[in-house]
């Protein structure tokens, strides 16, 4: 192992000071009693924490937030399992294209996205419909599912499968007992960055969202334009704090390399 | 009738044929090896054993019946990869297990059977182990585990041995060899190192261009390599002139010749290399006939240096004239 010198260490603390340091003033902030947005240092409270259970709308868009991000990353990796697989090992007509149409979410200006999914949603009538929601993130996390799993079929050594075939596994059995378990690591990983990436998604939200259907980045977004109480801080600790306690157990039943980097055991 | 029977097997890739009109018969519990250089064809040929690969014209039979109509599941052969394949997400144990399970087989017989194969195979105590925390040659045993605890009709090797390091190499083919003799299991190996098909087989079969060139136990091939293409593919070999046919060559191998004072033997030359290799001597000799090979068994320190002129002799016994230029 390389040891660190003196300004690398420096460097590293002033990294990771500017990564922590917004982090933490949001959770400094969202213990104020004060009305308007302060940083408390005398008196503090969790009268804002309070605050978001008597608002019942941050609440109802937490869990409309987790559905979708569960639904759409789901959806996601069902599609992209196959389409990882066609990809990876059949030269087929129209291999380029399908692969940059997956990938295309990445490329294009969420604000376009926005609006044509919203049109498109019109044309065919299911504006405002939760279904339609997730189809629209579904589509829009698709490129993170599809790189990750795409990655770890490409990897992963396709004799493994020859050799369950020759010990006498049907197609449907090696796949189940050999290919599933080996490119797992990478649907997980996409999974997770695909519910990441959904449940933190505004852009395209802000198009598709109804009063009724109101994604958490889109709440939080409307009640800043509005007014400026420090409730937005403290549903911003909240979710921290959720993330946090998430990132801990992962760590501990799977660990973080294995899931991001995909780092085998 | 052999056991297993290839008849005027052919494999072909659009325009490029990669096995033609390949014939061969083993016989039960023999061991047999492809030896050729890559693109000979001799995995290709494994592969429509296996079943991974359909053949475009031809036969393959087990004990008469047709293997071809059989899907590769079902076709009870053990291969062993070249990057033994194992399933990382599994034990050695549930490694070899996998076969038993896909066969229906009780908990219990698995057990015992498992047990014997990690026996054989001297992988005693690494049973819970995953195939990322052994050795190259531990996965190698594991890899053969597997494939000999099925009880298959045949032993498919796809060059299993050349991801060890020389030493290992070794000591595992004569494990190997060992194994598979007790076994009376009868194997086809494929692999481009002649030493490797030398140590293992009963007979080898060298392979050109999708077609065997020639057949035999190594040592028939060795001494009596049929054309040029055998005879400095297995083993090396002093190309000469043959008097009576313009056209045509003799072989002599290196080990065959003598180095005798300059001005007696067959042939002069002087000496451009001399190289120590531990058991023998290697001196490359200039001659009128382009560069000569000739081995010294190490009875002593070198014999001629570097420039000297030197005389070479042989037997005529050990001349073998090669049909054809290839």
């Amino acid at each position: 192992m390389n040891q660190n010198g003196p300004f690398a260490l420096i460097f590293h603390a002033l990294f990771i000071l500017f990564m922590i340091a917004p982090l933490a003033v949001v959770v400094w902030v969202s213990f104020t009693p004060l009305g308007y947005i302060d940083a408390p240092t005398t008196d503090w409270s969790l009268r804002w924490y309070r605050e978001i259970w008597n608002s019942s709308g941050f609440i109802q868009s937490f869990w409309l937030s987790l559905g979708l991000a569960f639904a759409a990353a789901t959806l996601s990796l069902v599609a992209a399992v196959p389409a990882a697989l066609a990809i990876a090992r059949y030269d087929f007509h129209g291999r380029g294209f399908l692969t940059a149409m997956f990938l295309s979410p990445l490329m294009i200006p969420s604000v376009v996205l926005g609006i044509a999914f919203l049109r498109f949603m019109t044309a065919i009538s299911i504006t405002g419909t939760f279904y339609g929601m997730v189809l629209c993130h579904a589509v829009f996390v698709m490129p993170f599912v599809l790189r990750l799993t795409l990655a770890s079929v490409t990897g992963m050594d396709r004799q493994a499968e020859n050799a369950a075939i020759s010990l006498g596994a049907s197609n449907m059995t090696t796949f189940r007992r050999v290919t599933f378990p080996m490119i797992l690591p990478g649907m997980v990983g996409g999974w997770v960055l695909a519910f990441i990436t959904s449940f933190d998604e505004l852009t395209v939200s802000v198009f598709i969202a109804s009063p009724s259907l109101t994604t958490l980045p889109v709440r939080l977004f409307n009640h800043i334009t509005q007014t400026t109480t420090p409730i937005v801080a403290s549903v911003s600790a909240v979710i921290i704090f959720l993330s946090l306690a998430v990132i801990l157990i992962l760590e501990r039943l799977y660990g973080l390399d294995r899931l991001l980097v995909g780092t085998k055991r | 009738m052999g056991f297993l029977q290839l008849t005027s097997l052919s494999k072909r890739f659009g325009t490029f044929t990669a096995v033609e009109d390949f014939n061969l018969d083993i016989e039960k519990g023999e061991f047999v090896s492809l030896l050729g250089p890559s693109g000979c064809g001799k995995t290709t040929t494994l592969q429509m054993i296996a079943g991974f690969l359909e053949p475009t014209a031809g036969r393959i039979t087990v004990e008469g019946e047709d293997l071809v109509a059989i899907p590769s599941a079902k076709r009870n052969i053990g291969i062993v990869f070249q990057s033994y394949a194992l399933f990382p997400h599994l034990t050695v144990a549930q490694n070899i297990a996998f076969g038993l399970e896909m066969r229906g087989i009780t908990a219990m017989e698995r057990s015992q059977r498992i047990a014997r194969a990690i026996d054989i195979v001297h992988l005693k105590g690494f049973e819970a182990r995953f195939p990322k925390q052994l050795s190259g040659g531990q996965q190698q045993r594991v890899a053969l585990a597997r494939a000999i605890v099925i009880e298959p009709r045949i032993l498919l090797l796809d060059e299993p041995m050349s991801n060890l390091d020389a030493k290992l190499r070794e000591d595992m083919q004569l494990e190997l060899r060992q194994i598979q003799q007790e076994l009376g299991i009868t194997t086809l190996l494929v692999t481009h190192d002649q030493h490797e098909a030398m140590a293992l087989s009963d007979r080898i079969a060298v392979m050109q261009g999708g077609r065997i060139v020639q057949i035999g136990a190594p040592y028939e091939i060795y001494e009596n390599p049929s054309s040029r293409f055998v005879s400095t593919f297995l083993g090396k070999s002093n190309l000469l002139p043959d008097p009576a046919q313009m056209a045509r060559q003799i072989s002599l191998r290196p080990e065959k010749t003598r180095l005798v004072p300059a001005g007696q033997g067959k042939l002069q030359g002087r000496v451009t290399a001399c190289i120590f290799f531990g058991a023998h001597w290697l001196y490359q000799v200039d001659t009128d006939h382009g560069l000569l090979l000739a081995y010294e068994q190490n009875l002593g320190a070198a014999r001629a240096r570097n420039g000297e002129t030197v005389g070479i002799d042989w037997d005529e016994a050990h001349l073998r004239h090669l049909e054809g230029q290839e």
